[in-house]
């Protein structure tokens, strides 16, 4: 019985360390991309000095869809959809199908513009056409999203961080189990002035079952989201003969998504602006955030338009208010209250989208992620760091430089990240408009950054070096973001709050405050590590409390281990 | 301090066996099951909830793969599941049709 015992722990133990060590570059750079991330949509206001404000100017359909006619689309049975975001509308729409022209007995040519997709974007307010070369672009947060998902790995990138998530999950299992009987004991256990050994066996252990919930919640939704299609294609390939319009009308009931037949075209064209007002009118003005629409068959007898007002947070936390009409008579068919919970699989997909992105919260909760997400780096590092030290004995002498080599690559490759990004902030402030695609140069900086860091570690080769150096470095950048922001735009940290640029303000002080940690904690190592190096020096090196407290004569003897291989 | 060998498997294509049982046949066998899941039920609900149980599954099926002794035993066990799981999806299908 104990040998079982024995056997599923060694068993769980060694592959809890295998996987960890293989996707711990991964996970670290998912997780710390991850957590500025959170605030892509704040840093690409920052990134072009955007002021905060949210146009509530109600979108005019009718005059919007005149415009799309004007510029010969036929838009009879389409169904499209129009959606406002900061101060522009999108208006899209499929193409039309054949089997839509058939009914329509419209006389069009099958290859025109009028029948063609329709991607098109509005000014909210004057209705001229929205255009993108006269304004700002933000790259920043993007980018940054983008890397949190490997997706500058073209076509594999996104599946393989999916992977990792799914790697994650196990070795987030794996872990509870190993350290099940000890689970409560060390709960408070921190060794801060123990070895190093001990205090990353302890920043390992206790972190990560503090981290439990967050964590496994990143798994699995990381999972999903880098996987979806694992969820999609068998369900639409078995039960609906690769049918996706049919599959989401099946297991996705949200109204927006519904197909309606079409049942024959009409010549009046009742006033959508005014469907809208009936929905619009019922919330009071200040708290509509984002107003999604979507007309179904246009100009049939049964068209349908779907009004989707993501409401103030405070109103629950599927905050939308959902309202169905039938165009022909302006009945409402379908409403949902904010307060309501949509279809149960529509509730699913939200809530995991919601808790993924912290969408259900603003700065206070994004803050808690991102400090959550960056003890889970912590915590990565800490593991690779304890198989490091264990590496770190006699009787793998023989593996010495390789197993430093690796472990100085790795850390330079995990460290060096933080200061590339910062090197990232200053450099899209500093790198002037007129260049020729200023992003393009600012990500070939960052990528160059992160590199020669990396190649620095492996040249010192020293763990702690490399660690103190690179939190120096991105300190020291870290500092001249605001500076960088300030000197570019103007929009210095104590103006721009008056002047309304919140997340201008925000993004500076952020850096402003994480610069100063980084930096304490830069100098503040140094004399640990010092003192490390004397108690281990007064001990004779030998630590005798093993990590784990597996029982000594569990572990096979590594002398008598080689002993046997050469024999 | 990696953990005692004398537990562990060995030989490189146990070690194969078992990644490709782990990784290929713990997904499959994961999808399958909840495929034949949602042909006997509410498809709605069942594709709701295999968005998320989908991978605990497969977490948990990379966890039997490692706890089982033999590598052929674990595809044994993927192969079966998977196979009943098809049966089911094909015999609603002809039923339904």
């Amino acid at each position: 019985m104990e040998n079982r015992k024995n056997r599923s722990y060694n068993i769980f133990f060694n592959t809890h360390t295998v996987t960890g060590i293989v996707i711990s570059l991964g996970l670290f750079v998912i997780f710390f991309c991850g957590a500025f991330a959170l605030f892509m949509k704040n840093i690409d206001h920052w990134e072009i000095n955007k002021k905060n404000e949210i146009s509530r100017a109600a979108i005019d359909y009718e005059g919007a869809l005149k415009k799309v006619e004007e510029k010969g689309y036929d838009m009879h049975g389409r169904t499209f959809s129009i959606s406002s975001h900061d101060n522009h509308i999108n208006i899209f729409s499929q193409p039309l199908t054949d089997s839509t022209l058939v009914k329509s007995s419209l006389d069009i040519l099958p290859d025109s513009v009028a029948k063609g997709n329709i991607l098109l974007e509005f000014h909210v307010e004057t209705l001229e056409d929205y255009d993108d070369t006269k304004e700002v672009e933000a790259h920043l947060g993007d980018y940054i999203y983008g890397l949190h998902y490997f997706r500058p790995i073209p076509i594999i990138g996104q599946y393989l961080s999916g992977l990792v998530a799914v790697f994650f999950l196990f070795a987030i299992i794996t872990g509870i189990i190993i350290h099940w009987e000890k689970i409560r004991s060390n709960f408070f256990t921190f060794r801060l002035k123990s070895s190093l050994k001990n205090l990353w066996t302890d920043a390992h252990t206790a972190l990560g079952v503090i981290g439990l919930p967050f964590q496994l919640m990143y798994a699995v939704t990381g999972a999903i989201f880098g996987l979806t299609i694992l969820i999609f294609m068998p369900y639409m390939m078995i039960f609906f003969g690769g049918d996706q319009a049919s599959m989401f009308e099946t297991v996705y009931p949200d109204p927006a998504f519904k197909q309606y037949e079409q049942k024959g075209f009409i010549n009046e064209n009742p006033n959508l602006n005014e469907l809208a007002e009936l929905t619009l009118g019922n919330i009071p003005n200040k708290e509509i955030n984002n107003v999604f629409t979507t007309v179904s068959n246009f100009k049939d007898k049964n068209a349908h338009f779907v009004i989707s007002v993501q409401a103030d947070l405070k109103s629950g936390f599927f905050n939308t208010v959902q309202d169905v009409y039938r165009v022909r008579d302006g009945e409402l068919l379908h409403h949902k209250e904010a307060s309501a919970s949509p279809a149960y699989s529509v509730a699913v997909v939200e809530f995991i989208h919601k808790i993924h992105f912290a969408d259900y919260g603003n700065y206070f909760v994004k803050l808690l992620y991102f400090l959550m997400a960056l003890m889970t780096c912590f915590m990565i590092t800490s593991g690779v760091m304890i198989w490091l030290k264990a590496c770190d004995k006699k009787i793998y002498e023989h593996k010495k430089t390789f197993n430093t080599y690796v472990g100085a690559s790795y850390l330079g490759l995990s460290m060096g990240l933080y200061q590339a990004l910062a090197l990232m902030f200053v450099l899209v402030k500093a790198v002037p408009s007129g260049f020729y695609e200023p992003f393009t140069v600012v990500a070939w900086f960052f990528g160059a950054a992160w590199l020669a860091y990396t190649i620095y570690a492996a040249v010192i080769k020293n763990y702690s070096k490399i660690t103190r150096h690179a939190l120096l470095l991105a300190g020291l950048i870290g500092i001249l973001v605001p500076l960088a922001n300030g000197i570019q735009s103007g929009l210095w940290f104590w103006k721009s709050l008056p002047l309304g640029y919140v997340d201008s303000f925000f993004i500076d002080v952020s850096w402003l405050v994480l610069s100063t940690v980084t930096l304490i904690v830069a100098f503040s190592t140094r004399p640990k590590v010092k003192k490390q190096k004397e108690i281990l020096r007064r001990k004779d090196t030998n630590l005798t409390p093993d990590m784990f407290d597996i029982k000594r004569e569990e572990i096979q003897e590594p002398a008598l281990l080689i002993q046997a291989t050469t024999k | 301090m990696p953990a005692n060998k004398r537990y562990l498997t060995t030989s490189f294509w146990a070690k194969f066996g078992k990644i490709t049982a782990a990784i290929i046949g713990g997904l499959v066998t994961s999808t399958a099951f909840h495929l034949a899941l949602a042909s006997q039920f509410n498809t709605m609900i069942v594709w709701g909830t295999a968005i998320f149980t989908t991978f605990l599954l497969w977490a948990g099926i990379i966890l039997f793969v490692y706890w089982i002794r033999v590598a052929w035993k674990a595809w044994l066990f993927c192969t079966i599941v998977t196979m009943a799981s098809a049966a089911i999806i094909y015999l609603s299908n002809t039923v339904n049709s």
